[in-house]
């Protein structure tokens, strides 16, 4: 009973902290078919901004700035307020320039908008923990119920405000004019156009009412664990757009509903399970598979998502022209598949290992090849195929984990053999570690099949956070966040390929050979295949394309590309941890594909190469010595910018034939 | 003569408006078949639900014996009937010749392993399929165009190009959506010989088109929906003498 009564108290907090950050992604989406990934970041800046206005001064950008030190309940309508503000202009900058492009181009937008809102927040407010002061309604006694539920006023005013703004919207939804217009443009935005339904003006304040939602949840979440911190709303964001998902997004009761849901489960799964605290967030998401396996649309959502074709940014074959001519035409030549040129540019990659002598530098090309090759992979789903797989790296994570518990755990821990005697096996795990990633993909994707576009993507999201979780908290397992050490480098008959020389020509191999696999199924039929669903589902269907079952094997090729490179990464690093998975990760692979560009061979390479020699230059300049998350909201800006100038991204010209060469 | 294409008691609702009521329709094995009817009357849902792409809601649909109520939109590809779209929905990232080879899906027989050792089999299939499917582009008027972008050709060309690619599955039967729209008089006439030369080759052809002048001298049938039931049932000359018929499109006129 004791557990029980707090359990239930501390359930309503968090459902109402859910239910109203929910409302935010399901506002949005529902006006204009846009998750938007920002949310996250917008209440983590209403925290922020809170707590900023609350203290007597802030240290921003490291210089101590004085600051007003408003009550809370001003200080939060001020937050929420300025938060709203800025969700606005960031639709107006980033969205609104996307709103006729392929579906995924707003994806990517804001994906990139969050991380750069995320870097540009740590860049303020540093990258510690910004306690959230005292104050006067959070100081008053709590009330006891029943002896043992403790309520503190604060819990009270959390219900009250997050109850009293649901109303509110509901209220201003079913009886204002421009709420009326805003049903009526989630509704059929054609329509609402044709009517005269300012549909620019709506749009705009579905986005400034969801960012004051988003930042009045990220308020009353930092209160209540009493810290602000710029990766704060990561989570908590991915929990909204789940709860929004599991009511039904597009509904506001469902929102509500989903977030109560949510966080129940959560509460309680963390309060009863064994060692529950460790696996709370799994169970959340593992019930977001399940209702997207069963019943896509929520609870409580009546319509379809987004079912618009993703549709390519690769397509469009514009002339040569501009600050991009002298790329476009470099391209253009490099994408006509030549063979002398594919071989020379082959010999040029192992040239580079001899060439470079520095190990400093051979080092970082590794890290080339590795990041290129984990691309190439991704590449198949999110390029050839058009679905936003947003769980990559849990591939990776299953062939570097597979690889390493074999060699470290069972082989030499349990069976005292010394790696040298089975340097084979190394190579027959990256063919393995690749099965079985892409199992594992096959196995996840089935229950996607029925799902299209968005779901897709947030299914991926969840079955991501799982694993990592598993990778985290499964500790006898993996050994948990400490991760596995020693991990034999590859050898050749038992000559230990250590320098890093010999790696990054065994990496250069790898690709090689990666590229190669895939140059050869993307053309012919099954590259046909994929690429047809990426341009129009239902057109690739009516030809007879079966659609579900490429968009599995799509899945499971990515995912054996995803697992073959976890295993080559393991062993030429010696060293895994759940942190080289992060959900940042996969961000970060899908950014240097759009970078390179989406849908051809070079580009996954090209993106790596530019991004590690720009880390690596970023590193001699004082500005990023002092903030470093400042390379980071670098290419969160540059890829706000590539969506809206040029999509195709740099080797737009390298486009793929689609034919067997005869 | 024996029927192809049969639908009894065929019936889709959206949400409460009926957009096909009960249809009871037979196309003739070899026939030109014209789908007439006002705006808005189902011919297009007609289309959609034969190729699975709406859900229907009572009524069997079968070709040539073969029920296809219920069945995966791709498996009714593979089945024999192949189609056009009202909108054009030809893939906009690739070449005239890839797009039309899509329709060659079925014809595909090639392992992964045989693709990644690219074996002889694999190569011969590829070419065969390359061959048929310049002689498609060929036989629409597309001839030259296969290395250009799909997203490049005139309006005319597209749906042209649609053809092709659905003349790549070999159907049985192929459903055109309207795929004069948009044409002038000479190009309308251009694709009504094309359509003919489809039929020549054994494919039976239902077609959607508002030109009744050219649907008179082109089709062997007529049926015509109104309001989501089948109005008249005939030769192009009955049909058009039809009381009932003249008065639904008065009625849309008025
Ligand atoms: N996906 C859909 N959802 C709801 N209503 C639809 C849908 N598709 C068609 N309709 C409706 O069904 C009716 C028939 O449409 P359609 O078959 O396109 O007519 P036609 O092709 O004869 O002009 C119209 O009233 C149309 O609005
Ligand atoms: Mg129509």
């Amino acid at each position: 009973m004791d557990i029980f009564g707090q359990l239930l108290v501390n359930a309503l907090m968090l459902g109402a902290i859910y239910a109203l950050a929910a409302v935010a992604y399901t506002l949005v989406y529902g006006v204009i078919q846009l998750v938007n990934f920002a949310f996250g970041e917008l209440f983590m800046l209403g925290a922020f901004i809170c707590v900023s206005l609350m203290l007597p001064s802030v240290a921003l950008f490291g210089w101590q700035a004085p600051m007003p030190a408003l009550p809370f309940l001003v200080a939060l309508p001020l937050a929420v307020v300025i938060v709203a503000g800025l969700g606005v202009v960031v639709e107006r900058l980033a969205y609104r320039p996307l709103r006729n492009a392929p579906r995924l181009a707003p994806l990517i937008a804001a994906i990139a908008v969050s991380v750069l809102l995320q870097s540009v927040a740590q860049s303020i407010w540093g990258p510690e923990e910004l306690r959230f002061p005292r104050f006067a309604l959070g100081q008053l006694p709590p009330i006891v119920l029943f002896d043992t539920i403790y309520i503190r006023v604060m819990e009270i005013f959390v219900l009250v405000a997050a109850i009293a703004s649901m109303i509110g919207l509901t209220l201003f939804v079913q009886y204002t004019r421009m709420g009326r217009a805003m049903r009526a443009t989630a509704e059929d935005p054609t329509a609402a156009r044709l009517v005269g339904i300012p549909v620019n003006r709506v749009i705009a304040m579905a986005f400034l009412i969801g960012s004051a939602f988003a930042a009045l949840a990220g308020v009353l979440y930092a209160q209540t664990y009493s810290f602000a911190h710029p990766t704060m709303g990561f989570l908590p964001g991915l929990k909204a757009l789940t709860a929004a998902v599991l009511g039904g997004i597009g509904s506001i009761p469902g929102a509500a509903l989903g977030g109560m849901l949510l966080a129940f489960v959560e509460t309680f799964a963390a309060g009863y399970l064994p060692n529950g605290a460790a696996w709370r967030d799994a169970v959340g998401f593992a019930i977001l598979i399940l209702v997207l396996a069963f019943r896509p649309q929520g609870i409580l959502g009546r319509k379809e998502l987004n079912e618009a074709p993703a549709g390519s940014l690769v397509g469009e074959q514009v002339a040569p022209r501009g600050l991009f001519a002298p790329v476009d035409r470099f391209f253009g030549w490099l994408g006509q598949g030549n063979t002398v040129l594919n071989i020379a540019l082959a010999c040029i990659a192992v040239a580079l290992a001899f060439i470079i002598t520095n190990d400093y530098w051979l080092r970082i090309l590794v890290f080339v090849v590795t990041y290129g090759m984990l691309a190439s992979g991704l590449n198949i789903v999110v390029g050839f195929t058009g679905l936003l797989d947003l769980g990559f790296v849990a591939f990776f994570a299953v062939g570097a984990y597979f690889t390493s518990i074999l060699f470290v755990l069972v082989l030499r821990g349990r069976f005292g053999i010394d790696p040298a005697d089975i340097w084979w096996l190394f190579y027959a795990n990256l063919f393995l570690g690749g099965a079985l990633a892409a199992l594992i993909g096959a196995l996840i994707g089935t229950p996607t099949l029925r799902l299209r576009g968005d779901y897709l993507a947030i299914m991926t999201l969840g079955f991501h956070e799982i694993i990592r979780i598993v990778a985290t908290n499964w500790i006898d397992l993996t050994r948990g966040p400490m991760g596995i050490r020693g991990i034999p480098t590859p050898s050749l008959f038992g000559m230990p390929l250590m320098s890093p020389k010999y790696l990054y020509l065994l990496g250069l191999a790898l690709s090689i050979l990666v590229v190669f696999g895939i140059a050869r199924l993307v053309r012919s039929y099954v590259g046909r295949a994929w690429v047809a669903i990426r341009e129009n589902e239902v057109a690739a269907e009516a030809m007879g394309v079966p659609t579900a079952r490429y968009k599995l094997l799509s899945y499971a090729t990515g995912g054996f590309i995803g697992g073959l490179v976890g295993v080559f990464f393991a062993h030429s690093q010696q060293y895994i941890s759940p942190l080289s998975f992060s959900l940042f990760e996969n961000i970060l692979i899908l950014m240097l594909i759009v970078m390179g560009g989406l849908g051809t061979f070079i580009g996954p390479f090209l993106g790596a190469l530019f991004w590690i020699v720009f880390l690596q230059v970023a590193q001699g300049m004082p500005l990023i010595q002092a903030h470093p998350e400042l390379r980071y909201a670098a290419l969160g800006l540059v890829l706000v910018l590539l969506m809206i100038y040029r999509p195709q991204g740099l080797a737009a010209r390298a486009r793929v034939s689609l034919m067997m060469s005869k | 003569m024996s029927v192809l294409l049969e639908t009894r008691g065929l019936t889709v609702e959206f949400g409460g408006l009926f957009a096909l009521k009960a249809v009871d329709l037979q196309v003739a094995d070899g026939a030109i078949h014209g789908l007439i009817g006002p705006n808005g009357a189902g011919k297009s849902t007609m289309v959609n639900a034969l190729t699975g792409l709406v859900p229907t809601s009572a009524g069997s649909m079968q070709l040539a014996d073969r029920p296809l109520h219920g069945r995966p939109t791709w498996e009714i590809a593979d089945a024999g009937i192949a189609r056009t779209f009202q909108n054009i929905r030809n893939f906009a990232g690739m070449t005239v010749l890839e797009n039309t080879l899509v329709g060659a899906h079925r014809h595909f027989r090639a392992s992964f392993a045989a693709l990644l050792r690219r074996s002889r089999a694999a190569r011969e299939e590829e070419e065969s399929q390359r061959a048929r499917a310049l002689e498609a582009l060929h036989f629409v008027g597309l001839r030259g165009r296969d290395e250009q972008m799909a997203t490049g050709l005139s309006y005319g060309h597209q749906r042209r190009l649609e053809i092709a690619r659905a003349l790549m599955l070999q159907p049985r039967l192929l459903l055109l959506d309207e795929p004069l729209a948009g044409m002038n008089a000479a190009e309308k006439d251009e694709l009504a010989d094309i359509i003919r030369a489809i039929r020549d080759r054994g494919i039976t052809v239902l077609i959607i088109e508002h030109d009744m002048q050219i649907m008179r001298t082109l089709c062997d049938r007529l049926s015509v929906l109104h309001h989501g039931a089948l109005l008249a049932d005939g030769t192009p000359k009955e049909v058009f003498s039809n009381p009932l018929v003249q008065s639904a499109y008065l009625g849309q006129a008025a």
